[in-house]
């Protein structure tokens, strides 16, 4: 799985490089997501805005990093679009994780 | 070891076979290529030190013939070269010789040729023994994953054997489609009538695909059987109809996450009744896919806004039931997004807004003539095809 993390301030942006998250890549995101957090990192932003679709394994993989980073720190899904952010809403997973339309937006509203 | 020479110059062979013997090599001699390859075929031979010009068959002539039987042991090949006419070696290699020495032999030289021949051979050996091993090896994985193979094959069977057959139901015609992405799946559905006026029923999504999606899937078909534990600690009433769906769903989910270890699966899923009395559907929404409801009174097909948290995803997550009216002539459709992962013959992906739009124009169908008209026109049920995800279909009429 294509993944490219850099670290801006105290977050540690995750950016997803491919387009389908499914079944074939979910055990590799998290295992690569939950290495960043065996590493130290507590805010992780996971930009999704390359990502067309995603399966319920892929949605799965995200929840169980959502209960990893638990109190401890953030893990915020920004930039996701279409049936991506349909699926979010249909489960209401939206309400769940902390969305943010982009990155960027994701970084102002922390630090708001 | 086991040392061919082959000389048509009967005082080298002696030479050779003298340095050979005090080296503690046994020494067989032939006067050419043809001799030495009638020999090669009977016996064992691990090194052949063959000359290079010779009457009937020379030097290149017998490598290329010992390369290209294919004999079971390797044969290590030395040509030998006199030092006036310096052939071409490129040649002797290509014939698949290994090495080469000078003539006049000397002693110490071929002996260092010799010992450069027993590692090579060694290592041969050590291959051989690996492949065979491997091959062994193999042979028993290649029977193992037939046995897996038409293991899971009977169990896709029996997977669809758990599937309803009836279809009729005083007022209600039900009618469904399933097909499993690999041999079985994570999809299943059920219903029954609880009794003359109650209609119970359920379309279930296991995320991931494969063995212990299906073994779940079949769980959670016996969880919400009639005899299940989870449905009897709350009987399904007329009166508790309207809430009864929500309630079983937080049981469930409650199930999932302390009781039962799902592993990375959970499930997304429409559990619901029919009260044919009150004409009334109530239904619970857990992640699935947005159901359809034809209105006979406006005569369209509607795609009910509805959400709600997956089952056995996080725990203590609320449900409500939806309740909607159900007269004569309406009709409930569920799926799994499996259908979702279609794609047009243009490639282009199918979308809800598709299936409402096949749905609309076969509304007239009655349920069973519906699911075959609506697989022939998504290209369901076609075979050796590869489906990526379980697709399910589950359509409930009123029909009065």
């Amino acid at each position: 799985m294509k993944l490219s993390t850099h670290v801006q301030g105290e977050f540690t942006i995750a950016v997803i490089g491919e387009t389908r998250m499914d079944a074939a890549v979910a055990p590799e995101l998290k295992h690569q997501i939950s290495q960043l957090l065996n590493d130290g990192a507590t805010r992780i932003v996971l930009d999704l805005s390359a990502v067309t679709f995603m399966d319920s394994s892929s949605l799965g993989a995200l929840v169980s990093l959502l209960k990893m980073v638990g109190n401890r720190g953030d893990l915020i899904i920004a930039g996701s679009k279409g049936i991506v952010a349909d699926l979010f809403k249909l489960t209401r997973m939206d309400r769940v994780f902390r969305m943010a339309d982009s990155v960027d937006a994701a970084l102002g509203a922390v630090a708001a | 070891m086991k040392i061919l020479v082959v000389d048509d110059a009967r005082d080298m062979q002696l030479i050779l076979r003298r340095i050979l013997t005090l080296m503690g090599h046994q020494v067989v001699l032939a006067n050419h290529g043809q001799e030495a390859w009638e020999l090669l075929q009977q016996h064992n031979f691990q090194v052949v030190i063959s000359d290079w010009v010779m009457p009937i068959m020379d030097g290149p002539t017998l490598c290329r013939t010992i390369r290209a039987a294919e004999l079971p042991h390797y044969v290590y090949i030395i040509l030998l070269t006199g030092m006036s006419s310096k052939q071409n070696l490129i040649l002797g290699m290509e014939a698949g010789a290994d090495d080469f020495a000078t003539k006049p032999i000397v002693r110490e030289e071929l002996e260092v040729r010799l010992r450069a021949a027993q590692r090579v051979l060694n290592l041969e050996q050590t291959l051989e023994d690996k492949n065979r091993n491997l091959e062994g090896v193999n042979q028993s994985l290649s029977a193992t994953q037939a046995l897996i193979q038409s293991d899971l094959k009977r169990a896709a069977s029996l997977q669809t054997g758990v599937l309803p057959v009836h279809k009729a139901f005083g007022r209600l015609c039900v009618d469904w489609f399933f097909q499993p992405a690999q041999y079985i799946g994570g999809d299943t559905f059920n219903y029954f009538p609880i009794n003359d006026d109650l209609f119970f029923f359920y379309s279930i999504d296991v995320s991931g695909h494969g063995i212990s999606a299906a073994l779940l899937s079949m769980c959670l078909q016996t969880l919400l059987s009639s005899t299940g534990e989870l449905y009897c600690q709350d009987e399904l009433t007329r009166e508790n109809a309207a809430t009864f769906p929500a309630r079983l769903a937080e049981n469930l989910n409650h199930h999932l996450n302390h009781v039962l270890d799902t592993g990375d699966h959970y499930l997304t899923l429409i559990m619901g009744v029919v009260d044919t009395a009150e004409e009334r559907l109530h239904f619970v929404q857990a992640g699935h896919p947005q159901p359809f409801l034809y209105d006979p009174s406006t005569q369209q097909i509607e795609r009910i806004d509805c959400t709600g948290f997956p089952i056995g995803l996080m725990p203590d997550m609320e449900y409500e039931t939806i309740s909607l009216p159900f007269p004569t002539g309406s009709r409930f459709v569920l799926y799994s997004d499996g259908i979702l992962e279609l794609h047009h013959a243009s490639g282009e992906p199918m979308t809800e807004d598709d299936l409402q739009t096949c749905l609309q124009a076969l509304i007239g169908l009655p349920a069973r003539e519906l699911v075959s008209r609506l697989g022939e026109q998504l290209g369901l049920g076609k075979e050796n095809e590869d489906k990526p995800d379980d697709i399910s279909l589950l359509i409930i009429d009123s029909c009065g």
